[in-house]
């Protein structure tokens, strides 16, 4: 018993960082309409920077956790304005741009792979911090997971409701042709949306590479992860894409239970068809999951 | 006895109540309009009977089949064909193409597209024949190679047209045909649409807001408001109160004659 | 000549493979991330039965087509209704789980440690010798399924395919049964690249699960758009270019430890690059938008 509810925990901590890249990626699909797979380079270039930055610069945290955010929300306005932004221009339409960002997250991970070899580099020595809470170990991890996860979504949340370039990414979302008459600048509302999603994505890279360090392949597996949460949430609904993250996080670890953990993946993909199979439209019915005809 | 009854039609999108009550039946072999303000709901009428949308109440009927409980490709093949608002030809395809899509063949299947027997060969050759035919009573047989996207609006119009065409239909939904035509396209497209009713015995429904049109050639009327049914009759009765009209739809719509 | 013989062997089982994507993404529209492991199941089922029962070319490559048909219906009842985004998690999803299969049920697949000693190619108790026989004859079979696919998109269930990748609602009222006729091309397509699957197990003579992930997917997909999509040339095309443009940088003296990372950045540039000035391919009759 008390090794499921260590599971859970552990699926909720993950699916924290998964909700951090998941919710980033949710904000770009539904306000751009690109399948932005190249949010998975974000998380890896993220990843690399902060590596850089503390393992190999010495920097502290209060320095390269801000810089690292910075340099990715700068690293997605480059993916828009480089590549989607022209792409728009040039009449491509969504499976263009799904095809292209897939393009840029292969071109990233192979240059990661090449400049920083497809070795694990890790950032710290030692073990974690842990405490016992009753039957449950809690790591710092756990703990920074949580907390931060919550903070942010708070943030994030006061963004879109309250402040002007908030509510255009939301009237961006709900109704693509409608902004610009609104006198929305679609343009650069993609921009900001771009950097806000790499944002989280790098706040999700650094937990990620404190826990576990960094490798080239980190972003093409997460980032499918976060668009699953997403499908399981429910497309459309940013809640939607949060819930939906830590159900997979929790799925993830809960696969392991009374069975081989070699069959992790396997065990967890197959529940997630199961669910699609039997709720397609997701958690919160989004009417944009299932085709018309 | 009616071809078409719409019985009781209600419909909500998310607390938005679009269609009210909705009741009206179509005799086979006429032409019926449904006029009404833009947002009335009559586009959302075609669309339940299409089955692209599913009432909240009511119930649908074409020629004793009830349509409410099909599938959209299944209304389809019960002889019902629509024309959209927007043109919405398939732009990859050639002009030949698109109206071939309207058909119903044997061949559609893959298995009779591979083993092609003497009796899907000959099903499918008459298909040809038929579409040229429409395709070149329609001012396109020019263009059959053409891809349809390079056609212009007019001309992408009559190919949406001949695409429904094609598949033989007995009741036909269309969603302001003359919309973006010029005088002479109007004028063919009545006339086309008055010899499929009186040559080939087809019915016919129409969403129109040009009145000249309207009053030139339904044999029925039916006038929708935010939802629901607010006058039926035929033509000349509308067109003596042509002052209701006017009062629901403003001076827009100033009948034919004074 | 023995190397030549290799480069067009690969470049027959690749066109196969191109062929039954264009076939699934070129004409119906589906963008399916489990092609290569698809191509896994026929390959793991035929080598299976050719291995521990000893059979030959034709009954495995029947069991290939049923095992991959059977997986194919399977996932379409799933993912086909799924909106088009949601369609690649889902074949992702399938992808992964395919993957687990062949890297955990050891007793069928030997997993990571790889299948050894796959039987040469026998057609009823006749071996199809290594090198020149087999190109012929891999040669022979893609001929056969480039015959079949163009006779299928020929008749009028071409169009129906492409209407319905063009506008889905429109298609319905025209009286097309969306979902189904996607998931019959969905599960043709599948067979074809069970077929490639069988050729490769007689190729290589050896599998193992990394042979099928989704880099290879992505692989086809690129060769695709190189090609072109709805097309027969594109899908020779297009596969002739992705597999001699390494060979011939291993000419210019492009080689080392990065070679495979080399080789994936620049497929990565080439999708870029296509999408942004060349969505038809070469010989494509259709721009992926």
């Amino acid at each position: 018993m008390s090794e499921l509810a260590q599971l859970v925990l552990n699926g909720l901590a993950n699916g924290a960082v998964y909700a951090l890249m998941a919710v980033g990626f949710a904000i770009v699909f539904n306000a751009t309409h690109v399948f932005h797979l190249a949010h998975g380079a974000v998380l890896t270039f993220a990843a690399y920077c902060f590596y850089l930055l503390v393992a190999v610069a010495g920097l502290n945290l209060y320095l390269a956790v801000p810089a690292t955010v910075a340099l990715s929300a700068l690293f997605g306005c480059f993916i828009e304005l480089g590549i989607y932004a022209p792409l728009r221009a040039r009449g491509a339409g969504s499976a263009g741009l799904m095809i292209a960002s897939l393009g840029f997250l292969l071109l990233c991970q192979n240059i990661f792979a090449i400049v920083f070899s497809t070795d694990v580099l890790t950032i710290r020595s030692g073990g974690l911090a842990i405490f016992e809470l009753g039957p449950l170990t809690v790591t710092s991890l756990h703990l920074a997971d949580g907390v931060v996860a919550i903070v942010v979504f708070l943030a994030l949340q006061a963004f879109l409701t309250r402040t002007q370039h908030g509510r255009a990414i939301r009237a961006l979302a709900d109704n693509p042709q409608l902004a610009p008459v609104v006198g929305i600048e679609a343009r650069r509302t993609y921009v900001m949306v771009m950097a806000i999603g790499s944002g989280l994505a790098s706040i999700a890279a650094v937990l990620l590479t404190w826990d576990l360090g960094v490798q080239p392949a980190m972003g093409f597996l997460i980032v499918f992860f976060s668009a699953v949460a997403v499908a399981i949430g429910g497309h459309g609904y940013l809640p939607g894409a949060l819930v939906g993250a830590f159900v997979f996080g929790v799925l993830q670890q809960l696969a392991t239970w009374q069975l081989d953990s070699r069959w992790q993946n396997g065990v967890t993909f197959a529940a997630v068809l199961v669910f699609l199979a039997l709720r397609p439209q997701g958690i919160f019915g989004a009417r944009l999951n299932v085709r018309k005809a | 006895m009616p071809i078409l009854e719409v019985k009781s039609l209600d419909l909500s999108f998310g607390g938005l109540r679009v269609l009210q009550n909705v009741s009206f039946a179509v005799e086979a072999r006429t032409i019926t309009s449904l006029v009404g303000p833009n947002g009335a709901g009559k586009t959302s009428v075609f669309n339940v009977i299409s089955r692209l949308l599913k009432p909240s109440g009511g119930e649908v009927w074409f020629d004793g089949t009830r349509l409410d409980t099909l599938r959209a490709d299944q209304v389809a093949r019960c002889g019902i064909g629509r024309m959209f608002q927007d043109p919405r030809i398939f732009a990859g395809l050639t002009v030949f193409e698109n109206a071939m899509s309207g058909t119903r063949l044997r061949a559609n299947h893959p298995w009779h597209a591979l083993v092609r027997d003497r009796a899907t060969r000959r099903e499918w050759d008459d298909a040809e024949v038929r579409v040229r035919a429409i395709l070149g009573d329609l001012g396109l047989g020019g263009r059959l190679d053409d891809k349809a996207e390079s056609l212009s609006f007019a001309e992408q119009r009559f190919l949406s047209f001949a695409r429904c065409l094609a598949a033989e239909p007995r009741l036909l939904l269309l969603d302001e045909p003359t919309v973006g035509l010029d005088g002479q396209s109007i004028g063919g497209l009545i006339e086309r649409m008055r010899r499929l009713v009186d040559r080939h015995g087809i019915t016919i429904i129409l969403v129109e807001h040009n009145m000249d049109v309207v009053l030139g050639i339904s044999d029925r009327v039916h006038l929708l408001v935010q939802g629901e049914v607010v006058a039926s009759g035929s033509a000349g009765e509308i067109r003596q109160h042509a002052k209701m009209i006017e009062a629901y739809l403003g001076d827009r719509y100033v009948a034919a004659d004074p | 000549m023995g190397y030549l013989v290799t480069l067009l062997t690969i470049i027959c089982i690749y066109t196969m493979l191109t062929a039954s994507m264009d076939l699934i993404l070129g004409y119906a529209g589906l963008f399916s991330f489990v092609h290569a492991a698809l191509c896994g199941v026929g390959a793991y089922s035929a080598a299976f039965v050719m291995l521990k029962l000893g059979w030959g070319f034709v009954p495995s490559a029947l069991v290939a087509f049923a095992a991959t048909a059977l997986v194919a219906q399977a996932t379409a009842m799933i993912t086909v209704r799924l909106d088009e985004h949601y369609f690649i998690l889902g074949t992702f999803c399938v992808g992964n789980v395919i993957l687990s299969i062949f890297e955990n049920w050891t007793d069928v697949t030997n997993g990571t440690s790889g299948l050894y000693g796959i039987p040469v190619a026998s057609l009823f108790g006749w071996t199809i010798a290594p090198g020149a026989p087999y190109l012929v004859f891999c040669v022979a079979l893609t001929a056969m399924v480039l015959a079949v696919k163009w006779r299928l998109v020929s008749a009028p269930f071409g169009i129906a395919l492409q209407a319905i990748r063009e506008d889905e609602i429109v298609a319905a009222v025209l009286g097309h049964h969306v979902r189904h006729v996607r998931t019959v091309v969905f599960v043709i397509g599948a067979a074809m690249t069970a077929l490639a699957g069988v050729l490769l197990a007689c190729y290589l003579r050896y599998l193992d699960p990394t042979s099928f992930d989704f880099p290879f997917t992505i692989l086809i997909w690129a060769a695709l758009f190189v090609g072109g999509s709805v097309g027969t040339v594109g899908t020779v095309v297009g596969p002739a270019i992705l597999v001699l443009f390494p060979e011939a940088l291993r000419f210019v003296g492009l080689s080392g430890p990065h070679v495979a990372n080399v080789q994936q950045a620049l497929y990565g540039i080439l999708l870029i690059l296509l999408m942004m000035f060349r969505p038809q391919g070469f010989f494509g009759h259709h721009s992926v938008r």
